[in-house]
């Protein structure tokens, strides 16, 4: 039951990727704070959406590039990860909560393609039938969602029913390796010279809380 | 010349499923026909629907600005070719300044202050991330239609309004200094030894636009490696 209304959940929230709105709710962040707390354990939600957004920061979707699904990802690793909450009564495995999430950001990119496609198929039949506008237009939602519910419901049922026998993974050392690549990204994203100054201020008070 | 509060709202309404059926041929095409109708007396639908080979692609919560110009040359009758052409050019411009405005300054810089706050405090983190970049998220797909309808074409002069450059510096300065505070997130007894030299190899990784996908295959390396000297 988990497995059905994480996917559904999972592929509607999907859909403020681009499909409706893009309020930012299918951010991981976000997306992981909602799981969360419709799971039961939102300081956990937010964990792993935090992880996951950290990676997935400088993903920039500009003009026609499609670069992994940051937004499936995110939601696919919280899924996953209360998923195997339920079943371990424990913490569970971030290696698969992670592996879960970067496969589901591939075969996101991959699916956003297909929708695409799809989509362009739309348009055609629009050209042929001008009056159904808003029949072909809005027929678009109806594809990005068979796509959340495609990535998300087979990935849920693998985690709900195949036991991986691998060791847990140090919770300190995935910490430190997000944290290096959120700064990566953030130094990406905000490398000026006027800029500078601010990033030493934050450096200055991030030693600051370290060393009182 | 003014847009009426109603056809505002439903201007607006339409907006929000303006990339629904986005494609790689037509790219926003269908979204820009199903709002701009949507602004439109029903006499103008006719004339709109046989531009419909029109390309349009921006980005999306600039498209107000170029809809509500396109809405008043309508309403006024311009050559079809003419609009084409302003669209052509506007889509363009707005979609570099949107593109660098939302998702390479204000989205990037709300979302580290989230983090932070979310795994140092909880819900506020990601309640703050929420409720202010649709603050102005909105304000720019609310206010784009009624800009661009008064000042028709001339609307691609507002990029250069004090309002977008100052927000981006502002917002530039507070990502900086939020990347330079991102270790506090690690708690103190954590060793940080790795860290920076971690955060070099990533940063060279995206200056040399290594693709995303050996990045990520980079970390399964770094999890393995952690998990093999576990054992």
């Amino acid at each position: 039951m988990i497995v059905l209304s994480l996917g559904i959940l999972g592929a509607i929230i999907l859909l403020d990727k681009y499909a409706i709105g893009e309020f930012g709710i299918s951010q991981p962040l976000i997306a992981g704070t909602i799981i969360g707390a419709l799971c039961g354990d939102i300081s956990a939600g937010i964990f792993i959406g935090a992880l996951f957004q950290m990676i997935f920061l400088a993903n920039l979707p500009i003009g026609r590039d499609v670069p992994p699904d940051a937004q499936a990802g995110g939601i696919a690793g919280c899924g996953s990860y209360f998923i195997l909450k339920q079943i371990e009564q424990s913490e569970p495995n971030f290696i698969i909560v992670f592996f879960i999430g970067i496969l589901a950001s591939i075969l996101g990119s991959v699916f956003d393609i297909s929708v695409r496609r799809i989509n362009e198929q739309l348009y055609y039949r629009f050209l042929r039938n001008k009056s159904s506008l808003s029949f072909y237009h809005l027929a678009g939602i109806l594809t990005s969602f068979l796509r959340g519910i495609i990535i998300f419901l087979p990935l849920f049922a693998i985690v709900n029913f195949i036991r991986f026998p691998v060791g847990s993974i140090n919770k300190e050392f995935l910490m430190i390796v997000m944290v290096a690549l959120s700064i990566a990204n953030g130094i990406y994203l905000y490398f000026k010279r006027s800029c500078f100054p601010f990033l030493m201020i934050g450096v200055l008070c991030a030693l600051a809380f370290f060393v009182l | 010349m003014r847009l009426g509060f109603f056809r505002l709202i439903k201007l607006f309404f339409a907006s929000l499923f303006l990339q629904s059926s986005w494609s790689f041929h037509s790219l926003q095409s269908l979204g820009f026909l199903f709002t701009a109708r949507a602004g439109l007396d029903r006499d103008k639908h006719e004339k709109l629907l046989q531009n419909s080979r029109v390309f349009f692609n921006t980005h999306p919560y600039m498209a107000g600005y170029i809809i509500g110009a396109v809405l008043r040359a309508y309403e006024k009758e311009e050559d079809t070719e003419k609009i084409k052409n302003y669209i052509l050019v506007g889509q363009s411009a707005f979609a570099s300044a949107g593109d660098t405005l939302f998702w390479q300054t204000i989205r990037p810089a709300l979302l580290l202050l989230a983090i932070i706050i979310g795994l140092k405090f909880g819900i506020a983190g990601p309640l703050l991330f929420f409720v202010v970049y649709n603050i102005l998220h909105l304000y720019h797909r609310f206010t784009g239609f009624s800009a661009g309808y008064k000042q028709g074409w001339d609307i691609i002069y507002i990029l250069k309004a004090k309002k977008f450059t100052q927000t981006q510096r502002w917002f530039e300065n507070l990502g900086a200094f939020l990347v330079g505070l991102m270790p506090i997130v690690l708690q103190k007894n954590y060793n940080l030894f790795f860290l920076i030299p971690l955060a070099g190899i990533f940063l060279l990784f995206l200056w040399k636009k290594i693709p995303p996908i050996l990045i990520l295959t980079f970390v399964f390396i770094l999890i393995i490696i952690n998990l093999l000297i576990k054992i």
